[in-house]
């Protein structure tokens, strides 16, 4: 691939890139970092992309790729404790939420705490719009697998939100 | 779209088994007014989707950044000297310069070139003019020469392996212990 096919073809997935990136990682530095790593990556592998039956889905992979080791190292993880303590400290409560009508923030919540297999599956999916094939192919895994873990993921998220506002009716 | 075809496809949403298009028609149903209050919830998922699928990099300098990260792996490539082209390139600008040179000492046409003006102060000044173009033309060459000023800073990088050579030092004199230890156990 020619460093203008690659412009055309692969640069503009960035936004898509980062936005797997930001669903894994929660934060737009290290998002934006990881898509600059996975681009300057494919760009030094441009000569075999064409190989590839799906860019997109081999760009998906090499931002995942990142982004989990990027969780795997120490200081991410220390990052990641110290903010948990401090927003706990100011923490609202879910019911809070629910009464400012604030629901796509909570449900935001909910998905940042689902398991990070099914958190990414969600997100192709729903965000995404991706078809089972090719994220089954993100994920290397069947397009069962998939299909589970995606069921899993949307009953996880409708029992987190009904148990809350079960909790506030009972509470008012 | 009605109430009983709306749940039925949420039957098969919560079981995976939805198609791209049924989950529009979802996207689409819970985006309008007349959602039932049990499904209020849903209402804020698909608000959730919607504002996430609108997310996009913030950082003004992103693709500039990329083009620097870039660019620089791309001048490095070029004078890669693993690649083979760089050796054929020295072999083609030695012959170049061994004929320059031959033609210089050795004139394999003689005879040829004699006095072609009367007047020396005539051929004095238009040695002067072809020298003077050949000078301008040296200088717009050698513009482009500054690049190299780009390969310095590259070899500022490679000297901080110099760094390296302290710690070598401090492993040979584990070396030295061994010989104490030996030293030792000798006695």
């Amino acid at each position: 691939m020619s460093p203008e096919e690659f412009k055309i073809q692969v640069f503009p997935l960035k936004n898509k890139l980062y936005r797997l990136a930001l669903r894994l990682l929660g934060k737009v530095e290290e998002a934006e970092d990881s898509v600059q790593d996975a681009l300057v990556k494919l760009w030094t592998k441009k000569d075999e992309l064409e190989n590839f039956d799906s860019v997109e889905a081999f760009a998906m992979i090499v931002t995942r790729n990142l982004c989990l080791d990027k969780i795997k190292s120490k200081s991410f993880q220390v990052e990641r404790l110290q903010e948990r303590s401090l927003s706990q400290a100011g923490r609202h409560d879910p019911g809070e939420l629910m009464e400012s009508a604030d629901m796509a923030g909570l449900i935001r919540k909910i998905v940042e705490d689902l398991p990070e297999q099914q958190k990414s599956i969600l997100h192709m999916r729903d965000i995404e719009e991706m078809e089972f094939e090719q994220i089954a192919q993100v994920l290397d895994m069947n397009v069962n697998a998939v299909r589970v873990n995606l069921s899993r993921a949307r009953k996880k998220v409708r029992d987190t939100v009904l148990k809350i506002q079960e909790y506030e009716l009972a509470r008012n | 779209m009605n109430l009983q075809e709306i749940e039925k496809i949420l039957e098969k949403y919560y079981n995976g088994e939805t198609t791209l298009d049924e989950e529009k028609q979802l996207r689409m149903f819970f985006a309008g007014s007349e959602v039932p209050a049990q499904w209020k919830h849903l209402a804020g998922f698909f608000s959730y989707v919607g504002q996430e699928k609108e997310v996009k990099i913030e950082s003004p300098e992103f693709e500039r950044k990329f083009d620097a990260t870039v660019g620089e792996t791309r001048l490095s490539k070029i004078f890669d000297l693993r690649r083979p082209w760089i050796y054929w390139m020295a072999g083609v600008a030695a012959s170049v310069l061994i004929m320059v040179a031959i033609f210089v000492k050795f004139d394999p046409f003689p005879g040829k070139i004699s006095d072609t003006y009367e007047n020396p102060e005539v051929a004095y000044e238009q040695a002067k003019k072809v020298l003077l173009f050949v000078s301008n033309q040296m200088n717009k060459g050698t513009k482009n020469l500054h690049q190299i000023d780009k390969f310095e800073k590259g070899l500022k990088d490679v000297q901080s392996i110099a760094s390296f050579n302290n710690s070598l030092e401090g492993v040979n004199r584990i070396g030295e212990m061994d010989k104490i230890k030996k030293l030792i156990s000798n006695n």
